[in-house]
């Protein structure tokens, strides 16, 4: 049997250094990212990272491959079109909790039920971090932001309970604090067919003072010590979802098996429409103008 | 579209919003596909930022607005050409882009093909902007008009990036501002593009060294892109003799309109000359100043209220019209109300905004419809004095529609056209 030679973690790391805060939790997923794709084997021509704007949607410039650092909230929609471009290239997402469910909270719930075969993976700090410390749609209750002086009056999304209303067929938590964890979730993630959600407690140690790393490491645990936990049940996955307080579960809450959007997708039967001619053959265009007569 | 879609290799996806159309086709058109998307005014307000991110990132894209009549929902039934501000100002910051006003039917299928070969060899966005009367209007035209062996552009791509090469520069600086174009999958020549400004590699300039003799390099070879488009479009030609008294400008779909109406005026013994424009943006500025310059009267005739692209026109030439022919009330123009707004002018007749009666009885149906169940119709409608309303009025009687018996009177302001009063016929008197 040929073995295959594993490429270094430096193949995935682009010339420019991160300039997130030292200690970001952002840190962590870019890390998770690189050994993922080791583990993977991907060829970085074959990788497409799209973020959006924040501090997390920097990623795709740290990571070597090709990319697209796009709109505030509109990560998820590039994807999406580059996706059905080219069926062929691994594509990610990455960006922040504002980024993908606040300003791009719309595009997330239709990729979900359109179910690409994306990798989303979402920095959640509960805060915006590149604006300097705003509440964002993760934020918990009472939490004091900028913007919250007197602290925030409305409840935090859950994503993941979220993701699972919406049609998501691989949901899982990962924590920055355990970047080989998270790496099993992302490598598995790219690797599900249909679209996969990584929601990641990545701690803004600069202006999340609430929910940092010690506050996490305190009350994560790992579902997959759950013995009796099955991913396969949507029903668990959504009393897990709702688990918040001195126990947060993280790890894989669901993986279903649907069809994915390409694959139902009649044109793209002929490969990625990438690689198909261009133009109208003589007789097809004929046929065309027929209906008009 | 959907239903040719596998036998032509295309994929049709409606998407729940704008922002996700114009993201996505412009995901699309970056990973290497040609892509388009279409949509109307509300619609376009929505893709506005995304326009901006096409221009910097140098992605193509085909974005098609179809003009209704504004503002907000307006009159989305009917057309109009009132989007010109909102197309030409979309997105912020200055950046490579072209516009493009089809002229009729068959012009659109070639503006499509040349959209396409201009988004992908100058890699920016093209916006088609048209109006709901040619974009949905049935029209025979000549088989011949349309062929299949359209030229197909795709401008320079790079193929392979071999290890020897140095780093693949996605936004290289060139004499021409076009930078060879690597589709993601190639091998060695990855790179990301962002909507922060970049460097030639595509690494972001937009923090904390923001290098300014950089950002000036990059802002000039992403715009140096637009002199090689002017020099592929056709500059418009004046239709009609030169010496003519009168100079029609139109844009657009109102081609064929402004023709027919010439003709009616040389018929009541009128010449009259006419520039069309289709190339919005880049503007060929040199080429219509040098044209308008030799013309006598100008009359922008255009169906906005504002005389968005006389205003245009004025900016990019220094020349502005004499006169405009302007239509707001979502119908079209016909030959016939550009030739007598013509005669008009040449007649030096004011403007006449006033509620006439054809207005008036329009009006009441409109009255008859919301208010009386369109159970009636108005029959004589008589100008009166108008006394205490500071205006003459026009009094519509209105009758049963089936009986004829009067239901009674409504009371339309000639300037103003509100329906100050609807007097019933008294029960008693009906009965
Ligand atoms: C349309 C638009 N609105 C607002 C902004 C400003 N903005 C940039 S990043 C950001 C929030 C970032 O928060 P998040 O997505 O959570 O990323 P983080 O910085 O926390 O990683 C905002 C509001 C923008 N760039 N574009
Ligand atoms: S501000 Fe917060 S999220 Fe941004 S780099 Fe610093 S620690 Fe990370
Ligand atoms: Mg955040």
């Amino acid at each position: 049997m040929a073995t295959v030679v594993e490429m270094p973690l430096e193949t995935y790391q682009s010339i420019i250094e991160p300039d997130w805060c030292p200690g970001c939790g952002d840190f962590g997923v870019l890390r998770a990212l690189e050994i993922a794709a080791q583990k993977l084997r991907l060829a970085t021509k074959d990788i497409f990272v799209v973020s959006g704007i924040g501090c997390s949607s920097n990623l795709p410039g740290f990571f070597h491959g090709y990319g697209v650092h796009s709109l505030h909230g509109r990560a998820v929609a590039v994807a999406s079109g580059a996706k059905l471009a080219n069926h062929g290239l691994h594509v990610v997402i990455t960006g922040g909790d504002g980024d993908g469910y606040g300003i791009g909270l719309n595009h997330f719930i239709h990729a979900m039920r359109r179910n690409l075969d994306l990798t989303y993976i979402v920095m959640n700090n509960q805060i915006y971090g590149l604006t300097t410390g705003q509440a964002s749609p993760t934020t918990s209750k009472g939490h004091k932001t900028k913007s919250t002086p007197r602290g925030n009056v409305e409840a935090p999304i859950n994503p993941v309970a979220l993701a699972l209303v919406s049609g998501a067929t691989y949901i899982a938590r990962g924590f920055s604090g355990e970047a080989k964890h998270m790496a099993d979730l992302i490598a598995d993630g790219i690797a599900h067919k249909g679209f996969s959600l990584v929601d990641v407690f990545s701690p803004c140690v600069t202006y999340n003072l609430i929910n940092t790393y010690p506050w996490f490491k305190q009350r994560v645990y790992k579902l997959e010590d759950d013995k009796g936990y099955n991913p396969a049940d949507m029903e668990s996955a959504f009393t897990k979802s709702f688990e918040w307080g001195d126990k947060i579960p993280i790890g894989l809450f669901y993986k279903g098996d649907e069809l994915t959007y390409e694959d139902s997708e009649p044109a793209l039967k002929k490969g990625p429409l990438v690689h198909q001619p261009l133009g109208l053959e003589k007789n097809l265009f004929e046929s065309l103008m027929e209906e008009f007569y | 579209m959907a239903s040719h879609g596998e036998r032509c290799g295309v994929v049709v996806k409606q998407c729940e919003d704008e922002l996700a159309v114009v993201n996505m086709a412009i995901g699309a058109g970056h990973a290497g596909v040609r892509a388009m998307c279409a949509t109307s005014g509300g619609g376009f307000a929505l893709m506005t930022e995304g326009v901006g991110m096409a221009g910097m990132i140098e992605a193509p894209v085909v974005i098609v607005e179809v003009q209704r009549e504004g503002p907000s929902t307006g009159i989305p039934t009917k057309t109009g050409q009132g989007d010109l501000n909102q197309v030409y100002g979309a997105s912020q910051g200055d950046f490579p882009r072209v516009i493009i006003a089809p002229t009729d039917t068959a012009d659109c299928y070639w503006t499509a093909v040349e959209s396409f070969n201009l988004a992908e060899k100058y890699q920016l966005p093209v916006m088609i902007i048209s109006d709901l009367l040619l974009s949905e209007h049935p029209e025979t035209i000549e088989p011949d008009d349309l062929r299949h062996d359209v030229p197909i552009e795709r401008g320079e791509m790079v193929a392979d990036w071999p290890g020897g090469n140095g780093p693949y520069k996605r936004y290289a600086c060139t004499p021409t501002g076009v930078s060879p174009r690597a589709l993601p999958g190639t091998a060695g020549a990855e790179y990301v593009s962002p909507t922060d400004e970049h460097d030639e590699e595509g690494i972001v300039i937009s923090d904390v060294f923001t290098t300014p003799p950089m950002r000036r390099k990059i802002m000039e070879k992403r715009m140096k892109k637009m002199d090689g488009v002017l020099k592929e479009l056709k500059p418009p030609q004046l239709e009609g003799p030169l010496d003519a008294p009168v100079t029609l400008i139109g844009w657009g779909a109102t081609l064929g309109v402004i023709r027919e109406s010439r003709a009616l005026l040389a018929a009541r013994g009128i010449q009259t000359n006419h520039l069309h424009i289709k190339y919005i943006h880049p503007f060929h500025a040199a080429e219509v100043t040098a044209i308008l310059r030799k013309c006598k009267k100008l009359i922008g005739v255009e169906g906005n209220y504002t005389a968005q692209f006389a205003r245009f026109l004025r900016a990019e030439t220094g020349i502005g019209v004499h006169d405009t022919i302007l239509k707001y009330d979502g119908e079209p123009f016909e030959p016939a109300i550009i030739a007598a707004e013509v005669e008009r002018l040449l007649a030096g007749r004011p403007l006449n905004l006033d509620v006439s009666v054809e207005d008036a009885r329009e009006m009441a149906y409109h009255y008859i419809r919301t208010h009386l169940a369109d159970a009636a119709r108005p029959t004589e409608v008589e100008l009166a004095d108008g006394n205490s309303h500071g205006e003459p009025l026009w009094h519509v009687q209105v009758v049963d529609r089936s009986s004829g018996v009067s239901r009674g009177q409504l009371k339309i302001g000639v300037r103003t056209g509100s329906i100050y009063a609807w007097e019933p016929v008294a029960a008693a008197a009906q009965a």
